[in-house]
């Protein structure tokens, strides 16, 4: 009887301990996290990303066109380069100009041969922060089916909430040389120019 | 830029050559007929020059050469590389080789007359040169062996009429390569387009030559090995066809040389001027057909009406 007695009152001592201590233990593990990077992963919303790209045509202009269909996922925390990620993919056959005969023709494989190449990818290996909001993104760019790293500067463009989750946005400028990708049409004569400026704007939704 | 190139390769080059080789021609003629001035007329009546066999090597100038050079020119690499260059993912990277392979068996089969021997090479060229060929969506399988049947086919019919002697089959050829650049062109193939558009300058430049040099026979090594290198072309350009014309159309297409046949009909055979303009006409009527159906099967299909209620919805915020 005693022996029962007293194990209850160290059974009641032990859990009087316990919800004593487990305010300062969550505490503490809440402490830890914050120590650790509190990395942020969006999924790039197709409808308000897309790429551009603009070229100089016949030594006069220069002419804009779009990639409609971007998509892929992008890692950061504010304002830190450390774990900043970028994977993206861009679908070839969603080349725009708003004039359907070019559209074919640089769906061809004169251009980016959307048949052979569906897609071109876009895997950062490493990111430097150069400004409040700005940073050197350092990537693997593959397109026409050859692979070459690349420096895109990256701009971080905000962050809000929607309603029913929270967006971030990147917009990333990069000029590519397009022969060093096999893609030469034009080039030679002069027709089309060879180094193509790319504007990347991201907006991706919070996983949650 | 893509259109005025192919128009230079179809039409500039061959008027240059054509006007070249007429006057050679009148200049010689003017050199025969005054060395001539003492010999009597009777003896200076020009009698119709007999024909004479193409070297079973002409594929090498006919096929291979304007392929080679138009690849070689617009990628700015050499000769050799043409065959190297393109990765294996890009399927009309194997043209050159598909090329070379068909010309070498054109070479090896001859230009053999009997029947058999016509017919094996006309079913074997296309065969060797279809065996490198698998471009998007068309790769291996049943749509590889419809195209080689119908390159097999049209080159069987352009052998039977290919032992005809001047430059009307070679005339065709020019034609029937001009509008079969012309669908590649339209279809957003500019690259393939020019290859086609040298083919058939250079088709222009032998007949010219065919027709102001002698009356050689074609043969049916430069036969099957122009069938062959057009079906591949029109191969090649279905299974990059960014204007989504019907696959029926190019099939008509690639079939346009046998038309070339219907110089060969009893009816047609017999008179001398018909089966000229037969021999002319009638590939490039089939191919121009084949162009036309294409146009209009894609001008009559409308594209679906946009159902999208909400043009700013957004697949991953709501």
């Amino acid at each position: 009887m005693i022996n029962t007695i007293a194990r209850r009152i160290s059974s009641i001592a032990l859990l009087s301990a316990a919800a004593v201590m487990a305010p300062q233990m969550l505490g503490a593990a809440a402490d830890q996290a914050a120590a650790t990077p509190a990395l942020t992963v969006c999924t790039v919303d197709d409808t308000h990303s897309l790429a551009l790209f603009r070229i100089h045509h016949m030594g006069a202009g220069q002419f804009w066109g779009r990639f409609n269909d971007v998509s892929g996922n992008f890692t950061f925390e504010s304002g830190k380069a450390e774990g900043m990620k970028f994977d993206i993919t861009i679908k070839t056959e969603s080349v725009d100009t708003s004039v359907e005969a070019l559209n074919k023709h640089l769906r061809s494989p004169d251009f980016f041969g959307a048949k052979d190449f569906p897609t071109m990818t876009f895997k950062s290996t490493g990111a430097k922060k150069t400004g409040e909001k700005t940073f050197d993104v350092t990537g693997d760019l593959t397109m026409h089916g050859v692979t070459k790293s690349i420096v895109a500067a990256v701009e971080f463009t905000g962050m809000a909430n929607m309603g029913k989750g929270t967006s971030a946005g990147f917009e990333a400028t990069l000029t590519v040389k397009r022969s060093d990708f096999g893609m030469k049409y034009g080039v030679d004569k002069g027709a089309i120019g060879d180094d193509v400026k790319v504007v990347v704007a991201l907006e991706g939704g919070v996983a949650k | 830029m893509g259109p005025e190139l192919v128009w230079k390769a179809v039409l500039e080059w061959p008027v240059i050559v054509l006007c070249t080789a007429i006057a050679i021609h009148w200049l010689l003629r003017w050199k025969r007929t005054s060395s001539a001035a003492g010999v009597p007329s009777s003896d200076r009546t020009s009698a119709p020059r007999p024909p004479s066999r193409a070297s079973r090597f002409v594929p090498i100038v006919a096929v291979l050469l304007p392929v080679m050079v138009s690849i070689a020119v617009q990628e700015a690499i050499t000769f050799r590389e043409v065959l190297t260059h393109f990765p294996a993912t890009v399927s009309y990277g194997a043209l050159p080789l598909a090329m070379l392979a068909a010309v070498a068996a054109a070479i090896v089969l001859g230009n053999g007359s009997g029947t058999l021997s016509r017919v094996v090479g006309a079913i074997a060229v296309p065969s060797v040169a279809f065996v490198f060929l698998s471009p998007p969506g068309l790769g291996g399988g049943v749509p590889q062996l419809v195209a080689l049947a119908i390159a097999a086919l049209a080159s069987v019919a352009a052998c039977s009429v290919s032992g005809r002697p001047g430059p009307a089959p070679l005339l065709g050829w020019w034609l029937v390569l001009a509008v079969a650049s012309a669908m590649v062109l339209l279809s957003g193939f500019a690259k393939l387009a020019i290859v086609i558009g040298a083919l058939s300058a250079m088709a222009a430049t032998l007949a010219v030559c065919a027709g102001t040099i002698g009356r050689p026979v074609m043969g049916n090594g430069l036969a099957t090995s122009l069938v062959t290198a057009f079906a591949a072309c029109a191969f090649l350009g279905c299974g990059y066809d960014e204007s989504n014309y019907p696959r029926w159309t190019w099939a008509l297409l690639a079939a346009a040389p046998a038309a070339a046949a219907l110089g060969g009909l009893p009816g047609i055979r017999s008179r001398p001027r018909l089966c000229i303009a037969a021999s002319i006409l009638a590939p490039a009527g089939a191919a121009a057909l084949a162009l036309a159906a294409a146009m209009m099967s894609t001008a009559m299909i409308a594209g679906p009406a946009d159902s999208t209620t909400d043009p700013y919805a957004s697949a991953v915020v709501p």
